[in-house]
């Protein structure tokens, strides 16, 4: 970052002379400061996977959840300043119910993404506000148009995605994704990989303890956004630390 | 427009005050009388009929809506709402379909937020009792008879909510028609065997109350459901067609 | 009873919508009448809220084209913004949330019909007191559907053709407009495939003549 601390960065309704705001950039650090969150899309749905880092012995098992559930057949996987996370998810819910109530069907995830986009990109505009310090991963799958994914980040875009990361090793993760064949692969298969995308990019000196969060949306599920069952998260976790220890090993000869 | 307003809105009885336009209507009330407000129905379902039994609850109700002249068919009327509750409705076809919308809403909320418990058959007949007395006391009811039923701790439950919030738990009832026709065959049937009512013969009960109602109910269908629901979960059967007996035509 | 300005304009009407093998048939008479005067003797009760949406009006004039109007309006927009053509589901919900919310204060009964690539042919039926009935086979509405819901119930079958269905939606709107007293003149039709719309209209003196 170039002009920093001219006094362009004080406020988001205001552009610096190279036209910039200033207020958006620094949002993205506070994604960049949170622990890594991804989302794979195979042939038959959606998987996310969150690095979820415990800061201390203290907390208990399972909580400050970074998976959610918007609507049944929509899942999200968030990084960021978890409370500004956890409003966006709210506002999302808020739009798939209503928008179930009007038209009486599951709301279109292309519909819903430009909803919560609107939402967010409107924080970038005022002087009295703050935008949103989190990027959120939306992904559903259903039969006839098979699996979506969605990307919105604190300026309020939002891209299309086969595979993304946010969060810490968002670039680390998307090279290791983009060594999948992701249109290929099933989500079952998928779970493994993104264990493994997790434990790799996992930064052992600087965060100590982490808690992996798997979830799926996809055929096996019925197009419901779920955890993945305990067996297959098992079986992903344990294929992900074995491919962990195949690396090292190979690092010694 | 007389006509067509008399056969659907009135079909209780004749109204001569339909026979006013609704301008006219506007125009003297506003002057004379407080606007009418509270609705009244158009397409009813019939009767709702459910029982507790030994290890479970029973719910059935034949499917369809009527008027006193048409007929829609093949509408089921009992809800699973989660795996440990479900409910019967009868009444008002549109506030039926209002309310399934409204829980559905909250069973997606409590799906989404996820915080390891769910919505108790018990919390659901205080909620409803809750909506439809309020509504009530809007002079605007929610023209409909419920009857929520599950599993409470392990023990099967039942309560009862009518259209202007009365709500009281009880472990047999029959909403409408059955109501008269059916309730004592299904409280003979759980006297006869001591509060320890066996599944087949909790529905082989219904089933004779959905018969007497099929001959009497001018507004009965002969499809049903019927939904069970046991600690093992929520299952609702059907369509099935009534098995009912004509031969005494011949004597 | 002769005609009373106080009487309000209503379409006593029959409707019928029958689905067939490539889409939907929805057809309906063209009187609309005031008490037992005429006001109109060729409308056009077969209202277009999308390019492949149409639906059917029944009650009064006023307010089923006044709801046609503001779900016409709600649905272009809602394609705007999604950016692809409303399933009739969808639209059929919209006319169902207008019915049922101000019931106590309209008379109107809608068939909402027409074709969308996720479902095919749709019909769904609002009858007055705003409830929503999805429709597989043939559905009949109005003042006249009491002449001819067993006529139609008797003889569809499923996966007609497109003249076969056409043909059985005019004896069916003929025999209404011939017992019905608030059915009468033309009998318009829209037949709307994957390929669009294609309206169809049959003169007073080319409808099916009955005996009787």
């Amino acid at each position: 970052m170039t002009s920093i601390g001219t006094g362009y960065d004080l406020s988001a309704s205001q552009f610096s002379p190279d036209g910039r705001v200033f207020q958006i950039e620094y949002a993205l650090k506070a994604v960049e400061n949170s622990g890594t969150a991804i989302a794979l899309r195979g042939k038959d749905g959606v998987v996310f996977a969150v690095e979820k880092l415990v800061t201390s012995k203290l907390y208990e098992k399972g909580s400050n959840k970074r998976i959610f559930t918007v609507d049944r057949h929509v899942g999200c996987a968030v990084a960021g300043l978890l409370a500004d996370a956890k409003q966006m998810i709210e506002t999302a819910a808020k739009e798939a119910a209503n928008y179930r109530n009007e038209y009486g069907c599951p709301v279109p995830i292309s519909y819903l993404k430009d909803q919560v986009a609107l939402y967010v990109h409107a924080y970038t505009l005022y002087s009295a506000i703050r935008p949103y310090g989190a990027s959120v991963l939306m992904g559903t799958y259903n039969k006839s148009e098979g699996s979506k994914l969605y990307c919105v980040e604190p300026s309020g875009t939002c891209y299309g995605y086969f595979g993304c990361a946010i969060g810490k090793a968002k670039q680390t993760a998307k090279t290791e994704m983009e060594k999948l064949k992701l249109s290929t692969l099933t989500c079952r298969e998928l779970v493994k990989e993104a264990a493994k995308i997790i434990h790799i990019v996992h930064d052992e000196v600087k965060d100590k303890d982490f808690e992996l969060e798997l979830s799926w949306v996809c055929e096996e599920s019925n197009g419901l956004h779920q955890a993945v069952p305990e067996a297959l998260h098992d079986e992903a976790e344990a294929f992900a630390r074995q491919a962990m220890e195949d690396d090292s090993d190979e690092g010694e000869d | 427009m007389a006509l067509m307003r008399d056969a659907i809105f009135h079909s209780e009885g004749f109204d001569p005050s339909s026979q006013m336009s609704p301008c006219a209507e506007t125009r003297n009330q506003s002057l004379v009388a407080p606007r009418q407000r509270t609705q009244e129905p158009t397409y009813m379902s019939g009767s709702v009929i459910g029982l507790c039994y030994e290890n479970g609850v029973l719910l059935a109700a034949d499917m369809g809506a009527t008027t006193r002249f048409t007929r829609i068919p093949h509408q089921p009327r009992i809800l699973k709402i989660n795996e440990n509750t479900m409910i019967g409705v009868s009444g008002d076809f549109a506030d039926f379909q209002y309310l399934e919308k409204i829980i559905e809403a909250k069973m997606i909320d409590e799906e989404r937020k996820n915080e390891g418990f769910q919505m108790k058959p018990r919390s659901l007949y205080v909620y409803l009792s809750r909506l439809l007395y309020q509504r009530r006391n809007n002079f605007n009811p929610l023209w409909t008879n419920i009857i929520v039923t599950g599993m409470q701790d392990g023990k099967p439950f039942m309560g009862v909510v009518d259209m202007i919030g009365t709500a009281f738990e009880t472990n047999l009832y029959s909403t409408g028609f059955g109501n008269y026709l059916g309730m004592g065959v299904m409280r003979e049937a759980v006297e006869k065997h001591d509060g320890k009512l066996p599944l087949q013969a909790a529905v082989e009960a219904l089933q004779s109350v959905l018969r007497v109602l099929y001959y009497r109910n001018t507004a009965a269908f002969p499809d049903y459901q019927i939904g069970n629901c046991t600690a093992s979960g929520v299952k609702i059967e059907g369509p099935m067609r009534i098995d009912s007996e004509w031969e005494i035509a011949k004597h | 009873m002769i005609a009373d300005v106080d009487e309000p304009i209503s379409t006593g009407t029959t409707l019928v919508a029958a689905h067939f093998k490539d889409g939907i048939v929805i057809a309906a008479d063209s009187r609309t009448s005031s008490g037992s005067y005429v006001a109109n003797r060729v409308a056009d009760k077969l209202t277009k809220i999308t390019d492949s949406i149409y639906c059917c009006r029944s009650g009064s004039a006023a307010d089923t084209q006044c709801i046609a109007d503001a779900v016409a309006y709600h649905l272009a927009f809602y394609e705007m913004q999604t950016g692809k053509p409303a399933t009739v589901e969808a639209a059929a919900n919209v006319f169902r949330n207008i019915c049922y919310k101000y019931r106590d204060d309209m008379v109107a009964g809608i068939i909402c019909a027409g074709y969308d690539d996720e479902r095919g042919g749709g019909i769904y039926s609002i009858p007055p007191g705003g409830c929503l009935v999805e429709e597989k086979r043939v559905i009949s509405a109005g003042s006249g559907s009491v002449f001819i819901s067993g006529f139609l119930d008797a003889l569809f079958k499923n996966n007609m053709s497109k003249e076969e269905c056409v043909d059985l939606c005019l004896k069916a709107v003929s025999l209404a407009i011939h017992k019905d007293t608030s059915s009468g003149g033309v009998c318009r039709m829209a037949v709307i495939t994957k390929d669009g719309v294609e309206r169809k209209l049959f003169l007073n003196n080319e409808l099916v003549q009955y005996e009787g």
